[in-house]
């Protein structure tokens, strides 16, 4: 009889002290050594006592989403589906029960938090003449640029956005400015690195990667008088979670300004908290004006077929 | 000739079969799934149309130069002939986003080709041809010289003394022997070129679409009533591959001809040949030497610094490993059950379907699989399916040449299934095998899709990091990193090369 009680003792003792987990999908550039969620899962660990798991996808938000699906045990967080995806995921999550913090843009949703953002834009090099609006540049047929494909990089919302149901025709236009379109934002800056184009499509921080840590100040992003599209990195709660308690303290973590500090220099958005950016990233000019998805026009893609 | 098996002892007859049967089931699922969720639109019909033109030009294009390339090298006489010939195997074997690179380097805007002739000459419909020529030329080359070499030397001999050149050679000596080739070759380059994804998009420069950039598209934003219809289009035409294919055998090599043209054959001036060949030479591999000289000028020591790099490396060569080995042994067994082989060789054209919309059945169906823990597992699985196709078209007409003289003395010995594997087929062919092995573990390096879906930080493969790299604008790293996959590549070949080399050498010491 003793040796019984003393085995649920040590039974209870143990589940009492058994670490609680969370899963947390992300695409692989936020889960590597050297990612912005990674670095916040080991800092969190320390706080909370629990064991962070990171899923990596290396593949686009869509691509993250399915991976979600195909998990028959599912997770606790998802991380880094961009603001044109949520609808896909909607289903997937729930609501996050967390007050919405104040962002430095417009975004109220019960289920997706921002956690980053930046403006799409056009680097090119400095010491050129760079178009100040997207009619300059399409007026200028010589002035070749880079982009990533549009139906899968925010691009198409930027110009249907400017444009609405003129975009099937600018985009017409566009075309002779168009040096190449690649799969990724990677393969266009590699080819603009390489010369091929005089812009190329990117995020406005990108020429805070060459100041700070190339010491460089070749590259900067034309500002369009039209305005930029608002891109913005979300984090969702699963419907899966085991530990939904432990995922808000961990949301409200990655909103603090200790964490948000992260973001500039691991990621190169831009942070949804007020925190002092680098200096590297000071010296960038942002844009007066977002342009944000039109919910209202799912089929919009269909217009760069 | 025709050449039927009847193995000694069917014993793995059964557990083959089974194989394909579930590689056809996978077919039929997929195929079915598809069918119930198209919407049948005119969109993909649209696309198949407006792309069939370019496609059909490229693929005769690239027959045609492969064909003149092959017929120079095999009636010319000249030093590193050998190595010319192994390194056209390396140009169809490297990563399809390092010959892209290569191309850009020496016909993009600040190529030197392009300076030199002041024009646009990628970016455009003309980069995609010469994207899928500069890919496919060595592939269709490699296949023609072969063809060439085995034209029984009785036919040359005939041809010269009726004095016949020119033309009335290639009619009546070549003609007959190129012709089922040809058509095969016409098939699968035009599939190869249906199928390119990176050629289209980067070299097109968004002006020029096809079948598989669209579905790739669709997927990654998740159109799936369009993914659904392209897939359905591309199965079609898998099968319709498959139908085609296999209405032909696969031509066993018999050993009869000459490796170079003799004297007593009409030939053009020698001037001209080498000509030839050194302007087609330099076309062909001028992008792997702008990737080389380029590759000078970086600190490529870097990259040995990372860490992450040795845990790619690992990653990476135990998955090859694996996938390298199960190829080999899907080959031996398909080059006793021929039967067979073309439903593996289909796999290839339809691999982007498959794999995709194998992805989606999962989901569909919710099967209780925790498909991500066994990601190697399937990645291993899959990529073994995409990298049977072009092994077995490498090596197993030479591997039916090799042990063609002893299936029916072995078939009267009456020994057993293994006596017969290991005297027969691997004395007579370890050579061929491990230059297969070879093949596929290179071809494993270089894929980036499957892994790309499957790896996770655990399990990262080089082409899987280099994309980190890009991501993370560590260009620097990214190119040092592409340069070492290069020479990896070349350390290879290399051996591949010697392998062949001493195969052949082998091959003439029997006869």
């Amino acid at each position: 009889m003793r040796k019984l009680l003393t085995i649920a003792a040590l039974l209870l003792s143990m589940s009492a002290a058994a670490q609680k987990e969370l899963k947390i999908y992300a695409y692989g550039l936020l889960t590597d050594d050297e990612g912005l969620v990674n670095i916040w899962a080991k800092e969190f660990e320390k706080r909370c006592d629990c064991k962070i798991t990171l899923i990596a996808s290396n593949a686009s938000s869509s691509q993250l989403i399915q991976r979600i699906r195909m998990d028959p045990k599912g997770g606790d967080i998802v991380m880094g589906i961009e603001a044109d995806y949520i609808e896909q995921a909607r289903d997937l999550v729930t609501h996050h029960k967390i007050s919405t913090p104040d962002y430095p843009f417009d975004w109220q949703d019960p289920e997706f938090l921002a956690f980053d953002y930046g403006w799409l834009s056009f680097i090119g090099k400095n010491g050129e003449t760079l178009p100040s609006s997207f009619a300059q540049l399409l007026e200028n047929p010589e002035i070749k640029i880079i982009l990533e494909n549009p139906r899968t990089s925010g691009f198409g919302y930027w110009l249907h956005g400017i444009y609405g149901d003129q975009t099937k025709e600018k985009w017409k236009r566009l075309q002779k400015n168009i040096r190449t379109i690649t799969p990724s934002w990677s393969d266009a800056y590699s080819l603009f690195l390489k010369d091929e184009g005089n812009l190329v499509m990117s995020y406005i921080t990108s020429p805070a990667y060459h100041k700070e840590f190339e010491n460089s100040e070749d590259y900067i992003a034309a500002i369009f008088d039209e305005g930029h599209y608002l891109q913005i990195e979300t984090m969702a709660l699963l419907k899966t979670s085991k530990n939904p308690e432990l995922a808000r303290d961990f949301f409200r973590y990655v909103l603090s300004k200790d964490a948000q500090k992260e973001v500039a220099l691991r990621n190169f958005m831009l942070p949804v908290a007020d925190v002092k950016l680098p200096q590297s990233f000071q010296w960038l000019k942002l844009p007066e004006k977002s342009i944000k998805k039109q919910p209202s026009d799912p089929k919009i893609l269909e217009i760069f077929r | 000739m025709k050449f039927v098996y009847t193995l000694p002892k069917p014993k793995f007859y059964g557990a083959f079969s089974l194989l394909s049967i579930i590689l056809l089931l996978g077919y039929i699922v997929v195929f079915g799934l598809v069918i119930m969720n198209a919407s049948w639109s005119s969109y993909g019909m649209n696309l198949l149309l407006q792309t069939i033109w370019l496609t059909l030009l490229c693929s005769i294009i690239s027959i045609v130069l492969g064909y003149i390339l092959a017929y120079m090298i095999f009636i010319t006489n000249f030093i590193a002939r050998s190595l010319l010939i192994q390194m056209l195997r390396l140009l169809m074997i490297l990563p399809i986003m390092l010959s892209i690179v290569g191309i850009i380097n020496i016909y993009g805007s600040n190529g030197f080709m392009a300076k030199f002739l002041d024009t646009q000459l990628v970016y455009n419909r003309l980069g995609v041809a010469l994207g899928f020529c500069l890919y496919n030329i060595p592939y269709a080359c490699s296949t023609f010289l072969l063809i060439l070499q085995n034209i029984p030397q009785n036919r040359w001999l005939i041809g010269s003394q009726l004095g016949m050149r020119g033309f009335s050679l290639f009619r009546h000596v070549i003609w007959s022997d190129i012709i089922k080739t040809t058509k095969n070759l016409l098939l699968i380059i035009f599939f190869l070129c249906f199928t390119s994804f990176e050629i289209v998009l980067i070299l097109g420069g968004g002006k020029v679409k096809n079948l598989t950039t669209e579905f790739y598209t669709a997927m990654s934003i998740g159109e799936f009533e369009l993914v659904y219809d392209l897939g359905l289009i591309q199965i079609f035409m898998g099968l319709a591959l498959l139908g085609l294919l296999s209405m032909t055998n696969i031509q066993s090599l018999q050993k009869r001809g000459f490796l170079i043209a003799p004297d007593f054959i009409h030939k053009p001036s020698y001037y001209l040949r080498i000509m030839i060949i050194i302007i087609m030479s330099l076309l062909l591999f001028s992008p792997v030497i702008s990737i080389i000289i380029k590759g000078l000028s970086l600190d490529i020591f870097t990259i040995f610094k990372q860490p992450q790099f040795y845990d790619s490396l690992w990653d990476s060569t135990w998955v090859s490993l694996w996938v390298a080995s199960l190829t080999i042994f899907i080959i031996l067994l398909l080059c006793i059950y021929r039967k067979f082989y073309y439903i593996f060789l289909s796999m290839g054209i339809v691999f982007p379907s498959y794999f995709l919309l194998s992805m989606l059945m999962i989901i569909a169906f919710r099967l209780k699989i925790d498909f991500f823990a066994y990601g190697p597992f399937f990645a291993i699985i899959l990529i073994t399916l995409s990298t049977i196709p072009l092994v077995a078209q490498m090596i197993l007409p030479s591997m039916i040449t090799s042990i063609h003289s002893d299936w029916r003395l072995s078939m009267h010995l009456s020994i057993s299934i293994f006596s017969w594997l290991y005297h027969i087929l691997w004395l007579k062919t370890w050579r061929l095998l491990l230059a297969g092995f070879l093949i596929s573990f290179a071809l494993t390096l270089g894929t980036y899709s499957v892994l790309a879906f499957l790896s996770n930080d655990s399990f990262k493969p080089m082409m899987a990091l280099l994309a980190d790299y890009m991501g993370r604008y560590r260009f620097d790293l990214a190119d040092q990193l592409a340069l070492v996959i290069l020479l990896i590549y070349i350390i290879l070949f290399a051996s591949f090369s010697f392998l062949n080399h001493a195969q052949k050498d082998d091959s003439h010491a029997d006869d």
